[in-house]
């Protein structure tokens, strides 16, 4: 035996020695985690959109108050946002898949996940025309009580897909020319934005049949359009941006949606500055306010990244506060709850950061994520089993 | 099939016809005339490539630099990295028949021209010189100037994107 070889029985056998005496290891069983049939108020959603491979779109469902990593569902082709029912029991994902992977027969379906098992459950085929871009919320909503999805199709004409999610069933699909996305405003009544600059308001009957109602006059002008990234801040009104910072309140309670205030995000010693991102703004309705990401740039940068996070009293319509971000972010988000935290994600960063919304200081980030986040999409429920 | 399609397979069937398989082998004898003869057979007509298009004269610039000119309302993975040009589809993906367009302005000549930005499609993203300029980009409810479309929509071979190219369609003024 080589000098080396001995050493190295010898350090091996006063170790064992010297080891306190543990009791043999069991063999295991594998189990499968099951989560909280409920998601929790600080639970969130972040969308990868996995720009670089496409057909890989998921999303992650993290524990924002832990850190933790809880899970995630695979979403397919340029995978949007979630539908996330109200009572936070369920979710359902509608996906764009092909038979061969990136080419073969398209197939566009709705799949519904519960929250326990996170396990692809029944799933609903739809018109395989859902809108293919980067992931809007706006997209493809529910209606307030859950009962329906609402899916925007674009192939360049455009409708609107109902799902019976109740039922799981499609109810049909139904013609929206000039106008797309689409913004509930009750369990049975929306509004979509048109490409002249008016809003477009539409009813869905009790089996979920869409019926057009009225149009708005134009309310942006061309030069400075509304984003299609509005924060809802009550049943019927959603408060919409355009590219230049200005803040406008829609009213959907009336026979068509109307504009029923107009402020600007930006006082007088704000000038160069600008709302931007993927999803430029966060309200918080228990508190009534404001979270939106400002950056410093010019008329075509409403995508880029804020560098800091502005707070407003929607009420007042006054700004109460300013955070300087460590890393800019394209997309913010609030939790419900009367308790909140405040996430941020930069598309091409990794994390997803998560901030004390009264003070703007980070409080922890989970890192690792995927590379192309989009939307993040905080638990619909506000008050949980703790 | 495409009208060109159909040219190229007329020519081929021509060049085919033109030329028994005696008379062929007749002509082995002298590799000059073998030379000249090659390019005929179909075999050495799909050997021969067809390169990207290039940018024209009267540009200057780096198509593979976001800051190219052509790029002003882009937003995708450039086409000139990943086996085309910006005005060429990388091979065995299809071109968007539809698209959006912009309004840039080629610094050689000052003037404001109408480019096309269409999608090629069918494969997966390519994934090099990712480029986001935003210049007089539109909401998506707005959907011919708008850039954050999967313009693939119109293809045979489905919404699967690779990559952005920028085709000038004339001058805006």
């Amino acid at each position: 035996m080589p000098i080396s070889a001995r050493l190295a029985a010898l350090l091996l056998g006063t170790a064992l020695a010297a080891a306190p005496l543990a009791a043999q290891l069991q063999p295991e069983e594998l189990s499968r985690v099951e989560l909280k049939d409920q998601f929790q108020p600080h639970w969130v959603w972040v969308n990868d959109v996995s720009f670089t491979r496409m057909a890989d779109g998921r999303a992650y469902l993290l524990d924002a108050d832990s850190g933790q990593f809880l899970g995630m569902v695979s979403g397919g082709l340029a995978h949007g946002s979630l539908l996330l029912a109200p009572d936070g029991k369920s979710v359902a994902v509608p996906a764009t898949f092909y038979s061969r992977g990136s080419r073969g027969e398209r197939t566009d379906v709705v799949t519904f996940y519960d929250a326990k098992t996170l396990a692809p459950g029944e799933e609903v085929v739809i018109p395989p025309k859902r809108f293919q871009s980067l992931p809007f919320l706006s997209a493809m909503p529910l209606t307030d009580d859950g009962r329906f999805a609402l899916i925007y199709n674009f192939t360049p004409e455009q409708s609107v897909t109902v799902v019976d999610v109740a039922q799981h069933k499609l109810v049909g699909e139904y013609p929206t020319a000039g106008c797309g996305l689409v913004y509930p405003t009750g369990d049975r009544s929306f509004f979509m934005q048109c490409a002249d600059g008016s809003l477009q308001g539409a009813a869905i009957g009790e089996g979920g049949a869409v019926t057009l109602g009225s149009g708005s006059p134009k309310l942006f002008e061309d030069k400075d359009p509304a984003t299609e990234k509005p924060v809802r801040v009550s049943a019927r009104q959603w408060l919409f941006f355009t590219f230049s910072s200005q803040a406008v309140l829609v009213d959907a309670s009336g026979k068509a949606p109307a504009a029923k205030a107009r402020w600007s995000l930006l006082g007088p010693d704000d000038a160069g500055w600008r709302l931007g991102g993927l999803q430029p703004a966060a309200y918080h309705a228990p508190s009534g306010r404001l979270y939106v990401l400002m950056h410093q740039g010019g008329p075509s940068t409403h995508k880029d990244p804020g560098t800091e996070i502005w707070v407003f009293d929607v009420t007042a319509r006054k700004r109460i506060a300013r955070y300087r971000l460590d890393r800019p972010a394209t997309s913010v988000a609030i939790s419900g709850d009367p308790h909140p935290l405040l996430y941020t994600i930069l598309f091409g960063a990794r994390d997803l950061a998560i901030l004390d919304p009264d003070t703007g200081r980070k409080l922890r980030a989970v890192d690792g994520l995927g590379d192309e986040m989009t939307v993040i999409q905080p638990s619909p429920v506000a008050q949980g089993k703790r | 099939m495409t009208r060109f399609d159909r040219i190229a397979e007329k020519m081929a069937r021509r060049a085919a016809r033109s030329m028994s398989r005696r008379s062929f082998f007749g002509r082995l004898g002298s590799f000059a005339t073998v030379a000249t003869i090659t390019p005929l057979l179909p075999v050495a007509r799909a050997a021969a490539e067809r390169a990207p298009n290039k940018p024209q004269d009267g540009e200057t610039g780096d198509p593979q630099s976001c800051d190219y000119w052509r790029y002003c309302a882009i937003d995708g993975f450039l086409c000139s990295c990943c086996g085309g040009s910006a005005s060429s589809c990388p091979p065995g993906t299809e071109p968007s028949p539809i698209t959006w367009v912009g309004t840039c302005r080629n610094p050689v000549d000052g003037r404001n021209y109408i480019i096309s930005y269409n999608d090629c499609c069918g494969k997966s993203a390519c994934g090099r010189c990712e480029c986001s300029r935003n210049e007089d980009d539109t909401p998506v409810y707005q959907p011919s100037t708008s850039n954050d479309i999967n313009w693939c929509l119109g293809t045979q071979s489905g919404v699967v994107y690779n990559c952005s190219t920028s085709v000038v369609l004339g001058a805006a003024d």
